[in-house]
């Protein structure tokens, strides 16, 4: 399956959404989801692959951050080339804020970013989603956190108790004591 | 932050796909606080039971590059020893515990790298605090009451200045045929001031025992064998008393 970038750049693959909005994009830019990618490699998509999880409005802006990460890598890996690691460098903060551009939006378009990410199999935006979420939910109380996350995060209440993963009571006393300690890797400075 | 947070009312994306389990594992434990996964364990029994599996705390860990576990401490020919057990399973190639000196008694623990020990000297203890991961041992004054140690508690209060205080519980006086009560005596250590300093006292009755603690929130909580709380609150130095709701 070799084919040199040149190649896959010219190589165009149509994805249609949920609700019928055709994209065509380069191959390159699809192949960022590991779910179109193996969908290609398997030779399942024939001129148009089908997304039925994701609208139209949220893969755009899939398709946003994939070409955005896609370029940023070529241009990394021809700034390397030509030995030139000042450009490259600048692509990297220029990326970062790319991303923390991106994931200011509202929070159900969030939810349904976490959600294409993770069906298209695209580790990059996952990473970004999930941490952008876990970083909202940061210092807050738990009333907070609830009313902040609403039903689409605690769909969890109805799990039914799964039995003694942990166990409850007092151990029993003996001369044996167990104590509870943490530490951050990166604290290693002096007490 | 303001225009992200929407009214449970309003939530209407025609998609009404809620989060699957393997997602809100995927945010969660990206959290890098033990404290805000504390607040987590309270939103719901889904989330606290998540919390509480193994692959999480395994993965959260991880993530947020912490060495967390229990240190096991035991009484083996008369001498003190105690071990870390690290919650994965494996020690972090980061930091390592190292072994603590022979004989040293832990006296408290805490979620944020220290430890309050002390190793007998004669007939008393000299108190000190260690943190396993640098090796640090740094002796401390020794409490001003010679009283018998009930519970000591440590607790973190800033990383930048590093600031801890530590509370010790001791007992007054012998069992009197007259007297009911044992009175309790509270001392605090300020790592600021570098002083113990006493602060409120307590009646206890004698039948009743302090049979286990846990610290959390700078709010250091003693579980009595009558079902008592007796909870220290760092902010106002207060000693609080109260029972169990019913069950």
């Amino acid at each position: 399956m070799s084919s040199s970038a040149a190649e896959n750049a010219s190589k165009k693959i149509t994805l249609r959404s949920s609700d019928g909005e055709v994209f065509e994009v380069e191959e390159a830019v699809a192949i960022e989801s590991q779910t179109i990618k193996h969908m290609i490699e398997d030779d399942c998509a024939d001129n148009v692959i089908p997304l039925p999880n994701v609208t139209g409005k949220i893969l755009s802006k899939v398709i946003e951050y994939c070409k955005r990460h896609v370029d940023a890598a070529a241009s990394a890996s021809a700034a390397k080339a030509d030995d030139k690691l000042a450009s490259a460098s600048v692509t990297d903060d220029d990326l970062k804020a790319f991303d923390a551009d991106f994931v200011k939006v509202d929070q159900a378009t969030l939810f349904d970013l976490i959600l294409a990410a993770n069906y298209l199999n695209i580790k990059g935006l996952l990473d970004l989603t999930c941490q952008t979420v876990a970083d909202m939910i940061k210092g807050k109380t738990p009333e907070e956190i609830e009313r902040h996350s609403t039903s689409r995060m605690t769909s969890l209440l109805k799990r039914k108790r799964k039995s003694e993963e942990r166990t409850n009571g007092l151990l029993s006393r003996t001369a044996t004591k167990i104590m509870k300690f943490s530490v951050l890797s990166s604290s290693i400075g002096g007490i | 932050m303001g225009s992200q947070e929407i009214p449970f009312s309003d939530m209407g994306s025609d998609q009404e796909s809620t989060l699957s389990d393997d997602m809100v594992f995927e945010i969660l434990t990206r959290l890098k606080s033990l404290e805000t996964l504390d607040a987590c364990k309270l939103v719901c029994k889904g989330w606290e039971e998540m919390i509480y599996e193994s692959s999480f705390m395994h993965l959260f860990c991880r993530r947020s590059r912490m060495l967390s576990g229990f240190f096991i401490q035991d009484i083996v020919d008369n001498k003190f020893f105690s071990m870390f057990a690290a919650i994965d399973g494996s020690t972090s190639s980061d930091v390592s515990i190292a072994r603590l000196p022979d004989n040293m008694k832990i006296l408290a623990s805490c979620n944020h790298g220290i430890l309050c020990c002390a190793k007998r000297s004669g007939k008393n203890y000299r108190y000190y605090v260690c943190k396993p991961t640098t090796q640090q041992l740094q002796p401390l004054p020794n409490p001003k009451l010679r009283y018998e140690t009930v519970s000591v508690a440590v607790m973190v209060l800033g990383s930048d200045p590093f600031r801890y205080k530590i509370v010790r519980i001791s007992r007054q006086g012998v069992k009197e045929p007259m007297k009911e009560y044992y009175t309790y005596r509270c001392e605090i250590f300020d790592s600021k001031t570098w002083r113990w300093r006493e602060v409120e006292r307590i009646k206890v009755r004698y039948s009743e025992l302090i049979i286990d603690s846990v610290t959390a929130n700078n709010v250091v909580y003693w579980l009595t064998n009558e079902g008592n709380i007796i909870a220290f609150h760092e902010a106002d130095e207060l000693l609080y008393k109260f029972s169990l709701p019913e069950k």
